[in-house]
């Protein structure tokens, strides 16, 4: 893949010889996070706001964070632009070559694609490990083995930190890696913003698992009020960790969104947008625009637990609601940031799978935005049982019962793709028929929570815990896994192994039904989610959860295993489009080099036209220079 | 590729000609871009906006605005805002001349940084003579603390941008991208103002 | 572009792949240290005296200041705290006699309900306290001034209640009360007990912290 170099007339400016002389790499970032970490806990102690010391330990992760990124080397281009050095828009640091720029600020879209999925999988192995621990509490009823305040954080740090992988973990590794290739560019519209979204991620787990150094925080994932305004400063690893990544939200939102609206190749109408793009897309709407609410209600946090503001301390004039009403603003299109890729990766993989063209591509399309527009309107079913004024109640159950329309749509899409079809068994397709299964029960039974009737008795049970296992591990997680093994030859160059990704299959597959189902009925005995101890005559089902959830972690493991295994220890290089199918990623050179295509490639038909003899191919990769030179979607479609 | 590799350590040249690096590609996302991120932006002022009505409607413990809190002084508060206007409006109307007359765009940057760190301090003088304590006014005090503190950081965060264009707004400098920039932090000003004056009518008058 | 094989991985990349399983190893035990750290377990002393069985314990306004139990390298010194321990085993069906050496100061209650004594044998208990002149007084209760308690022990599932008078600001020194009080078990179970006055300070209506964390303000009450 060698660069031909275009000389370019007068836009071109040179890179400044001048360079910052620290070298910016991660080992700097890291010591300038505890450098940081440091002066902030002693600049926030010497204030001496709050006696819980809140200040020193909310400015220490805030300078941690800050330095970090500046070590790792995000201050550079400012810097060099306020020093009024000439400086290009092309990304000047990929100074770092090899295995070593995997560790290090890349700006190029498929090693940031990369470093999101070895982030990803590794925040997902310590989340799995905090379910580990929280089904071993549960092997006994009472005493349990874990102290309830420590189970508690064991909970809450499980919920959040699977709350992290759950939004970034599609569009993060497949949406930067896939997008740029599936429209056409080269380059992401803000390729610095692009690289910052993951880097905001490594520090937001660090700090999140720091939490049991003060205390843990006993709140869950919602962090309601009061208790998070008793908890101690472990919350505040919650309030950074949370708005750090809340943070990567809205700038790879407004990164993917430009780069969707305004980079797109000749030919890639929107029209003719894979998919998967448009999974892609509709999450980051709601990333960037959902995300400044929960910034907003932690900063809120934030200055009670150290100005003594009263945002949400009743007595004093502030309101517990005003941060449920805040929180859940963002959290419930936040669970369509979950699942609106997902969708998009099954409705990707099904048509290449089925041979089939994908069946009412406009449907979909339809369906994903009408999910994206009606999770604005929702968010009060999670405040049913909150003593919310009663005639509020019918509009919101409406409104949530309404979702299943759109989302009743995409299924309707995938089954009419499926129809008929020549289907291939092989992993990836498995595994989004693994998500058909798993996502219609959960999406079922969340039926019965938007109801208010029932919601009244399921409230706060293992129904509920059930359902949303049951749409985000057996939904997500399995789009997740589907996308990794269909993409994962074009990310590294290595198939993997798909004996063992059969075995890993129906191995999850069985596992996690076979935890997940019997706790829609430990929901309806009453088993309060959140609580350590539970009723002695539900110890039998609990055991059998727990021994299965065993079994299901240990599924990840032989997953992590053939992750492992095909990626650095099998030295074949996997052929270019190993599943043989139209989309345009596949039709490029499998290791890709710094540039995607030597040319902007001319779109000319849809990537899902299967069994069309005529069908024309989806992109010409030679088309005539002078129409890709430049041109990003503006140029006339070659007819 | 390990080639590029070699090729790509150091200076990048080659990749500098690449042509989706022009400049006029940048010029083309950063409005878009600005639009979205500004949009993003207001969601986080919404947020606090939504808490002064929320709280000022319930009242709780009847503690909205308690015996110690009062509105602020109003003409500290329009001082501020007023900067803040003016430091907008300057800034895109050197935006303007960015491109043709870069000397002029520079007065008018400097001329906004002024404003911009003027009304800061006066922010600053703003909160240490509030008159009322964030731990004991009520919902009011609250609102009032965090929404002019978020907002006042997003200031000083804009002038250090500001310093970038100021930097950058030399006769030698290219003229797509960087006018194209500097248009589209100007309309981030502006949205910054708007919610200066939206937020000044809303904490000072109501 | 299409080859067989490609060269091996380099040595830095296996030191990275291992440094990364070493971490995560490492953070692994971090976590699980934490979560399974557990208060002890204390079993009642059988009485010399009848078949029932006795605790001794001390509340402390901070685990440092501790004298009868000291607990050092706790991980909240400056926390209020029942010593040594909240969890307890006693048998089924018996009297436990529980005398407790109360050392903290007054923090009143903001329900009067529970200053008084319920469910312990006799409707009253012993305590030998320091009246506000600093003079030392003993005597049975029933009820005490809500606004002198400083700390209570409460089992709700047995309706145990007894409120623990805060030691007078004239007292001597390193002094304490000592409230004893008994009452019976009845058939095998586990209870939860806990202190009903919020004395979490540092933690809004103080109700957080020490409260809520076994080891401290609550606990377990193993009867087998």
């Amino acid at each position: 893949m060698a660069i031909a170099p275009i000389v370019d007339g007068p836009s071109i400016i040179q890179s400044s010889e001048r360079r910052i002389v620290v070298p910016t790499n991660i080992l700097t970032g890291i010591v300038l996070a505890v450098f940081g970490y440091w002066v902030g806990e002693q600049l926030g102690n010497s204030f001496l706001l709050n006696d819980a010391q809140n200040t020193g330990v909310l400015l220490g992760y805030s300078f941690a964070s800050i330095m970090f990124l500046v070590g790792v080397g995000f201050a550079n281009y400012p810097l060099a632009r306020l020093f009024g050095w000439r400086v290009t828009p092309q990304p000047a640091g990929d100074d770092h070559t090899g295995a070593w720029r995997y560790l290090n600020l890349s700006l190029d879209h498929k090693v940031i694609g990369v470093q999101y999925l070895v982030a990803m999988l590794m925040a997902m192995l310590f989340g799995g490990i905090g379910a580990m621990l929280i089904r071993t509490s549960l092997l006994v009823p009472d005493p349990p083995i874990v102290a309830p305040d420590k189970y508690l954080t064991l909970v809450s740090m499980h919920s959040v930190m699977m709350i992290f992988v759950a939004s970034a973990a599609i569009v993060g590794p497949f949406g930067n890696f896939f997008v740029p290739l599936m429209i056409g560019t080269n380059r992401m519209a803000f390729p610095r913003l692009e690289a910052l979204s993951f880097w905001l991620v490594p520090p937001a787990i660090v700090i999140l698992l720091a939490a049991p150094i003060f205390g843990g925080f006993q709140t869950g994932w919602t962090g309601y009020t009061p208790l998070s305004e008793q908890a101690d400063q472990g919350f505040d690893s919650y309030i950074v960790g949370f708005t750090l990544i809340g943070l990567a939200l809205v700038v790879s939102g407004v990164n993917m969104l430009t780069t969707v609206i305004r980079l797109r190749a000749p030919g890639m109408t929107w029209i003719r947008l894979p998919i998967f793009v448009w999974g892609v897309f509709s999450a980051s709407i709601l990333g960037t625009f959902a995300a400044p609410i929960l910034a907003a209600a932690l900063i809120m946090q934030g200055f009670d637990r150290t100005l003594n503001t009263t945002f949400f301390i009743s007595s004093a004039g502030g309101s517990p609601y005003l941060w449920e009403n805040l929180f859940w603003f963002f959290g419930h299109p936040e669970v369509y940031i979950f699942i609106l890729p997902a969708f998009g990766i099954i409705l990707e993989l099904l048509p290449h799978f089925a041979r089939k063209p994908l069946w009412g591509y406009r449907t979909a399309v339809v369906g994903l935005l009408g999910v994206t527009l009606l999770s604005w309107f929702v968010w009060q079913h999670h405040l049913f049982m909150s003593g919310i004024a009663p005639a509020l109640r019918p509009f919101f159950m409406f409104s949530t019962e309404m979702i299943s329309i759109p989302t009743g749509i995409v299924f309707l899409v995938a089954f009419g793709t499926l129809w008929r079809a020549r289907i291939s068994m092989s992993v990836p397709m498995l595994f989004c028929l693994g998500f058909l299964f798993n996502f219609l029960i959960g999406g079922l039974s969340g039926v019965f929570l938007s109801d208010v009737p029932s919601d009244v008795t399921l409230h706060g049970s293992y129904f509920s815990m059930a359902h949303f296992h049951f749409t985000i591990v057996g939904g997500e997680i399995f789009a997740i896994i589907a996308a990794i093994y269909y993409w994962f030859p074009k990310m590294t160059g290595r198939m993997l192994n798909q004996t063992l990704g059969k075995i890993h299959f129906w191995w999850m597959m069985i596992a996690f039904n076979m935890a997940f189902m019997p706790l829609f009925a430990a929901g309806l005995l009453d088993m309060p989610r959140r609580v350590s101890t539970y009723a002695v005559d539900l110890q039998t089902l609990n055991d059998w959860v727990s021994i299965w959830a065993f079994i299901l972690f240990a599924s990840m493991l032989f997953f992590a295993f053939n992750v492992i295994w095909s990626w650095f220890f099998t030295f074949k290089v996997a052929p270019a489009n190993p599943w043989q199918v139209r989309s345009i990623e596949w039709m490029l050179p499998t290791p890709l080099g710094r540039r995607n295509f030597e040319k902007i490639p001319v779109f000319t038909g849809s990537p899902y036209d299967y069994g069309n003899p005529g069908a024309k191919p989806v992109a010409d990769l030679g088309g005539p220079s002078d129409l890709g030179r430049r041109g990003f979607g503006a140029e006339p479609v070659p007819s | 590729m390990s080639q590029q590799s070699q090729q790509s350590r150091g200076l990048p040249n080659l990749v500098a000609s690449a042509p989706e690096w022009s400049t006029d590609v940048d010029a083309r996302v950063s409005s878009v871009g600005m639009w979205i991120f500004m949009g993003a932006n207001a969601m986080l002022f919404v947020a606090f906006f939504f808490a002064f009505f929320y709280l000022r409607a319930l009242n709780n413990a009847d503690n909205w605005m308690n015996i110690w809190t009062v509105h602020p002084r109003r003409y500290i508060g329009g001082i501020i805002v007023l900067l803040l206007v003016a430091c907008a409006g300057l800034v895109v109307m050197g935006a303007r001349s960015a491109a043709k007359a870069p000397s002029t765009a520079r007065m008018f940057f400097w001329l906004a940084l002024l404003a911009g760190v003027l009304c800061c301090g006066f922010q600053v003088y703003e909160f240490k003579h509030l008159g009322f304590d964030p731990q004991m006014g009520g919902g009011y005090a609250s609102v009032f603390v965090g929404l002019k503190s978020v907002l006042m950081a997003e200031i000083v965060v804009a002038m250090i941008w500001l310093g970038t264009h100021i930097a950058q707004a030399t006769p030698i400098g290219d003229t797509t991208a960087r006018p194209a920039s500097a248009a589209a932090f100007g309309n981030f000003l502006v949205m910054l103002a708007g919610v200066g004056v939206v937020a000044y009518l809303v904490l000072y008058f109501i | 572009m299409v080859v067989d094989r490609t060269p091996r991985v380099g040595g830095r990349l296996a030191i990275v792949v291992l440094g990364l399983a070493a971490l995560l190893a490492l953070l692994t035990g971090f976590l699980v240290t934490f979560v399974f750290h557990f208060p002890t377990t204390l079993t009642a002393q059988p009485t010399t005296v009848g078949n029932g069985v006795s605790i001794h314990l001390e509340t402390v306004a901070a685990v440092q200041d501790a004298i009868a139990f000291p607990r050092p390298n706790d991980p909240h010194p400056d926390w209020v705290s029942y010593l040594p321990t909240t969890i307890f085993k006693v048998p089924a069906n018996s009297v436990v006699t529980i005398s407790i050496d109360q050392e903290d100061g007054a923090s009143g209650l903001r329900n009067p309900y529970w200053s008084k004594a319920q469910g312990i044998i006799g409707g009253s208990f012993h305590m030998s306290y320091f009246d506000d002149n600093g003079a030392p007084q003993a005597g049975d209760f029933s009820v005490i001034d809500p606004t002198t308690l400083a700390h209570s022990f409460g089992i709700p599932d047995l309706g145990v209640f007894v409120p623990l008078q805060g030691i007078a600001d004239a007292a001597p020194a390193g002094s304490h009360n000592e409230i004893t009080f008994s009452f019976k078990t009845g058939k095998a179970g586990i209870f939860r007990w806990q202190c009903f006055v919020p004395c979490g300070a540092g933690s809004i209506y103080g109700n957080g912290n020490a409260m809520s964390t076994f080891g401290y303000m609550s606990g377990l009450l193993v009867v087998q």
